[in-house]
């Protein structure tokens, strides 16, 4: 199945760490990717894949003058984006403007909190909102025109050392933020923590994911070399599943946007891997069909088939990258593509195989 | 003028048209219709000219009784030029011609009807003529159905009644007198005992009782004799049942006083049952009683009911003898039911057989539950005993250290369940001839099949849950070890627990094997105890030898915790029976927390031993005991014992547990640097002196592993395999390690390559392996550092310390990927620094060559 598809890969200057899915017209897939050379001028590319001839491209550079350690793009507004970047080892947080054709950035606002910023998250609704993830707090902003400014903040007070997190898209009130090898569920609202699995991992936990079609499943990936699945629901009782197949730490986990029996996990130990889960989303045949406009029938089987036949698994170990790889997208434009980022600065675009496809489809 | 004329014809012609009509339906003539072109005609002349021109209104005129012709004539001469006069005469002679022509027409539409009218009134007339005659034929007929009818009736109703007075008034005289005696009689019978007239008397007596006991006189009779009948029918059924002897005859007698057969039957039956009940629970408190006594089960109160328990070869203090036990209950069950289904056949005849087969098949088959379950206790029991293990109260402590391994003498109480199969079988098959219809034979065949599977089962479940106990055991074993370590004891030098279990469990499978084969070998040798099923029994042997090692596996695969991801359709098996028996008590510390990861080693070690030299030897032992036996070879079916799939998986589960083990201590290496590179400060600002303790801590880890894969990885094992069957792979990984090696060679040139390959049960391997991830995540802490000149420094003097320390855990083609890794740490910090100024390699050599800092 390997053989039949062609190595699509792309490389950068420098290296990178940060890449994310981007908004996209047709069918061409695109993704964000910035550089992480301390010494050297950083950029942010948009790299556009197309599916028909089978060719990764740079599509747009835009200058940036930090390190890029992490990018987010605005949700609704492809002009507005946030990156986390690091000058002599002080991480912050800047919202910019993304000029339409190449060219520098246009600096707007510094998320100025009062420690390194670890992460930024877009409010999943409200395109004026974001969250920034510092040492021992979370930072509600308000991004108006002329800046941004603090609208609440969340701190349980504790000594955390917070690293990440991610902004659940079923409910803007919570946000789940990972500390060492705990996972914190935040109420937005109170700015409370309301929640949280004590020990997801046996070391430090790496990245969380939340499942975009089925409520209360995120998937964590951490440095014991395993992914795990969990219900927000059930937060004392052992992860839904566990993943293992890798041999170093898990940098990135990521559930697909339209099928969430499909998870990319990217590892230090240079391997990309593709997991096809279908007995823990069994559900999500029910809520996806009806968006793909698929008649009942076919739902029904695939429910039937999520729930029963099918058997959780690696689908596959990508092998492509040489350097760690830090993270890996999904494609916003064909739910079947995927990107791989390592740390030498190579991307890699695969698509799902077929026969899975077919499994999730039919 | 051409226009107006038109109309008027128009006109003229619907006009004539009702005019003729009004005339054919007799309405001419009415006054106003008469009067009115009288008076138009007399009154107004302007009028009479028009009508004149026209025409239409004269025409109505005409028709009334009033026209005169010669007037109208005249003043028409008088009035008209002669052209005009020429227009009416035309105009009036067509009218006259149009005018017969729709009279023609109506007559002879009228006459039409009118012919037509007649022909019907003509038919009708017929039709009713000829109705009239065949009315009165029915009638006729009724009358003489009515007769018959009544005829018939009264003849049908003198006979009738002449019959029915005839037979009452004869059955009135017969018996009268007899009948008005039978209270009297059977009383007097009943006194003295004399039951057999008492039954005479009134089964004679009965239909007549039967018949007018509602009548009169009869009413007293009937009441008194059938008391005394009921009073006869119980003492006779309470003689049939208590008395065996004498059952035929009361059933006899039971059978004249009316009982009915069916009820006769049921009542004998569930006498009978009652009886063989009584000896099937006592037998089962003996069994419950044996089980206490094998320590198969907790103490109960059981025993206590059964009277004579020596009689089932119980003894207190004493193993219960398993074939005195087969020989009470053949004795005492069989027996029953075999003189009781003599005695039915004699008594009843074979229309009561079927229910006869329900009673006894029911019975049957308890027994031949009970018979098992006491069969298959002694089996646990021996096979516990055999393989040293206590069922209840597992204390740990006692239970490994009280048993030697298993001894190849012990037969593990084989020649006595097969003496008591055969007094079972035989007794059993002894009922074949009475009772073919329950098949003793085959239910007898199948009590051996079953016991004898389980027995296997049994033994090698016990040998299972020996190696489990040992497996168990090593967790606190190790903990006291290395609290025993701390504070030395001089003189007594201790094995290492991993060593220990490891021996012993290499123990259990070579020895214990050998010995249950060999006991289950005493079997074959008793040809009647197999019959035809030879060559099932060796299969089942295979099958549940091969069950032992599938089920090892799959306890340490739920023992190391690792799950069994990434091995399509490996659950553990359900094997039952006497698997579950054997299975160990669910124990906390099991459940609790990751296993250690020496117990990973140890488990790897063990699968490798059972691949490479467990297996080997159970395949020779098994050709030794079965030459030429079992196997579906000729059937076509798969062999029981799949050694090739085995070792397969075994590979599997060995390569799964190595990885786990160099991951566990990875991770604790890795945790070392995640730990160091969090206390970092990265302001700080001092000039290195000596490698970071970090280095220190790694070292001593490596160390620590080294001590445990040296303890257990016999590395001469992989140089010069023992075992044919292991060469193969052996050899297969040492040329997988020679292709390693110019890969690493290419990768070198390349600068960069996969780091994490294969690891195989080696101690180089192993090492290599943990090395690997150790240096790898303090690549990834560095990468996510930002650090100063110093910070860069200082790394680069740990890398040069740590160089030629790790060169000692990873030789040959693995130290060049340790090497390259190292490499990259410093790449890595220089990537990461803000100065990327080196230190100079005498400044190196130096600073590194100080011990780590504590």
């Amino acid at each position: 199945m390997a053989s039949s598809e062609k190595n699509v890969t792309y490389g950068l200057k420098f290296q990178a760490r940060a890449m994310v899915p981007f908004q996209s017209e047709g069918s061409q897939s695109r993704w964000l990717v910035g550089t992480n050379a301390l010494r050297d001028e950083n950029e942010i590319q948009v790299l556009e894949f197309d599916p028909e001839k089978d060719v990764l491209r740079m599509a747009e550079v835009h200058s940036h003058p930090q390190e890029v350690w992490q990018i987010a793009p605005c949700p609704s507004d492809p002009g507005i984006l946030m990156t986390v970047h690091n000058e002599e080892g002080v991480h912050t947080a800047s919202l910019w403007h993304m000029p339409p054709e190449n060219g520098v950035l246009e600096h707007k606002a510094e998320l100025k909190g009062t420690s390194s910023v670890r992460a930024v998250a877009w409010h999943p609704s409200e395109p004026d909102t974001a969250l920034s993830v510092e040492k021992a707090k979370l930072l509600l902003w308000r991004l108006g025109g002329a800046g941004a400014e603090i609208a609440s903040k969340c701190a349980s007070g504790g000594s955390e050392e917070l690293s990440g997190g991610a902004w659940d898209p079923h409910d803007a009130n919570r946000f789940c933020s990972t500390e060492g090898s705990s996972v914190q569920i935040w109420d937005v609202r109170t700015g409370r923590q309301s929640g949280a699995i004590s020990d997801a991992h046996g070391m430090a936990v790496r990245d969380i994911d939340f499942a975009k079609q089925q409520d209360n499943l995120v998937v964590t990936a951490g440095e014991d070399c395993k992914v795990r699945l969990w219900d927000l629901r059930k937060l004392e009782g052992p992860a839904l599943a566990e993943l293992g197949g890798h041999s170093h730490w898990v940098w990135q986990a990521r559930l697909n946007p339209q099928h969430d029996s499909l998870l990319l996990s990217a590892s230090s130990d240079t391997l990309v891997n593709l997991w096809y889960l279908p007995s823990h989303t069994a559900s999500e045949a029910r809520r996806a069909q009806p968006a793909a406009a698929m008649n009942s029938p076919a739902a029904k089987r695939a429910a039937a088939a999520g729930g029963a036949g099918a058997k959780d698994g690696k689908v596959q170990s990508y092998g492509d990258h040489e350097d760690s790889v830090y993270s890996v997208a999904w494609s916003l434009a064909d739910p079947w593509t995927f990107a791989s980022l390592s740390y030498d600065g190579r991307v890699a675009v695969h698509r799902v195989p077929s026969q899975v496809k077919y499994k999730i489809l039919i | 003028m051409a226009a107006i004329d038109q109309v008027a014809n128009v006109d003229e012609k619907t006009r004539r048209v009702r005019s003729l009509l009004s005339s054919y339906y007799g309405v001419e003539g009415t006054p106003s219709q008469g009067g009115s072109p009288r008076s138009e005609q007399s009154d107004t002349p302007s009028a009479r000219s028009t009508s004149r021109l026209g025409g239409g209104r004269a025409l109505a005129g005409l028709d009334s009784g009033a026209f005169d012709v010669d007037r109208y004539l005249q003043s028409l001469l008088r009035t008209t030029r002669l052209d005009a006069l020429l227009a009416k005469h035309m105009e009036m002679s067509s009218e006259i011609k149009n005018l017969d022509s729709d009279m023609q027409m109506l007559v002879y539409e009228n006459y039409n009807r009118f012919i037509s009218a007649t022909d019907t009134i003509r038919t009708m007339k017929s039709n009713v003529d000829g109705m009239d005659s065949s009315m009165q034929e029915l009638e006729k007929v009724t009358e003489s159905v009515a007769e018959r009818s009544e005829a018939v009736n009264s003849k049908l109703q003198l006979r009738r009644e002449q019959i029915e007075e005839l037979s009452q008034v004869k059955n009135l005289l017969t018996k009268l007198q007899a009948v008005f005696d039978l209270p009297r009689r059977l009383r007097t019978a009943l006194d003295r005992g004399a039951l057999e007239i008492a039954a005479d008397a009134y089964a004679d007596a009965a239909p007549l009782l039967k018949r007018y006991g509602h009548k009169g006189a009869f009413r007293k009779v009937a009441v008194e004799a059938s008391a005394c009948a009921k009073e006869l029918t119980g003492m006779l059924k309470h003689r049939m049942l208590h008395h065996k002897e004498e059952a035929a005859e009361c059933i006899q007698m039971l059978r004249k006083l009316g009982e009915p057969v069916e009820s006769l039957q049921e009542d004998f039956l569930a006498c009978m049952k009652l009886r063989m009940a009584n000896i099937l629970v006592e037998a089962e408190a003996v069994v419950a009683a044996m089980a206490v006594q094998h320590g198969l089960r907790r103490h109960s109160d059981a025993a206590a009911e059964v009277a004579h328990v020596d009689a089932w070869g119980l003894e207190l203090g004493k193993p219960p003898s398993l074939t005195r036990f087969a020989v009470e209950l053949d004795q005492r069950f069989l027996t029953e039911l075999t003189h009781t289904t003599v005695l039915f056949n004699e008594l009843f005849d074979q229309s009561g057989r079927r229910q006869l087969l329900k009673a006894t098949r029911e019975r049957f088959t308890e027994y031949i539950a009970v018979m098992k379950k006491a069969l298959r206790d002694a089996a646990e029991a021996s096979a516990a005993h055999s393989a040293g293990i206590q069922l209840l109260n597992p204390s740990s402590s006692e239970s490994a250290q009280a048993h030697p391994p298993p001894d190849p003498s012990e037969d593990w109480g084989a020649s006595a369940i097969a003496e008591a199969l055969y007094t079972a079988s035989n007794d059993v098959a002894r009922v074949q001839s009475l009772l073919p219809e329950l098949s003793p034979a085959d239910r007898g065949t199948e009590v051996v099949e079953g016991v004898l599977r389980h027995h296997i089962g049994a033994c090698f479940a016990a040998l299972e849950r020996r190696v489990l106990d040992l497996l168990h055991e090593v967790l606190p074993r190790l903990r006291s070890f290395e609290a025993a370590k701390k504070k030395p004891m001089p003189g007594s030098q201790q094995t290492h627990p991993l060593v220990e279990a490891f021996e012993g469990i290499g123990q259990i499978l070579l020895a214990g094997t050998d010995s249950v084969l060999q006991a289950m070998e005493m079997y074959t040798k008793r040809a009647w105890v197999l019959r035809a099923w030879q060559d099932v029994f060796v299969d089942l042997v295979q099958g549940q030898l091969q069950q032992l090692f599938l089920s090892l596996l799959s306890r340490f695969w739920s023992l190391s915790g690792l799950g069994s991801e990434g091995l399509p359709g490996h659950t553990p098996p359900s094997a039952g029976g006497a698997w579950d028996v054997f299975a160990r008590p669910p124990s906390p510390e099991g459940e609790l927390g990751p296993v250690e990861a020496g117990v990973l080693l140890l488990l790897a070690r063990v699968c490798s031993f059972m691949e490479s030299n467990a297996l080997v030897h159970v395949m020779e032992t098994l050709a030794a005991t079965f030459p030429g036996q079992g196997g579906g070879s000729g059937s076509g079916q798969p062999p029981a014992f799949v050694a090739g799939e085995v070792a397969r998986r075994l590979h599997m589960a060995m390569r799964a547990l190595v990885d786990g083990y160099v991951e566990a201590h990875g991770r604790l290496l890795s945790a070392a640097v995640r730990a160091a590179a969090a206390a970092a400060d990265p302001a700080d600002q001092r000039e290195p002196r000596a490698p970071q303790p970090l280095c220190a801590q790694m070292l001593q880890a490596l160390a620590a592993a080294r001590d445990e894969a040296a303890l257990l990885i016999d590395d001469s094992a992989a140089a010069q395999p023992s075992g044919g069957r292991g060469e193969e792979w052996y050899s297969s990984a040492a040329s997988g390690s020679r292709e390693g090696m110019e890969r690493n060679v290419a990768r070198l040139f390349q600068e960069r390559g996969p780091i994490f390959g294969e690891i195989d049960l080696t101690q180089a391997s192993v090492l290599a392996g943990i090395t690997r991830i150790g240096i790898k995540s303090f690549v990834e802490c560095v990468r996510l550092q930002t650090l100063n000149r110093q910070g860069l420094q200082q790394l680069q003097v740990d890398v040069h310390f740590l160089r030629p320390q790790l060169r000692r855990y990873a030789q040959g083609p693995e130290g060049a990927v340790v090497s390259h890794l190292l490499d990259e740490v410093v790449a890595a910090a220089v990537e990461r620094s803000l100065e990327p100024i080196l230190l100079d390699g005498h400044i190196l050599d130096r600073l590194s060559s100080a011990p780590p800092a504590q």
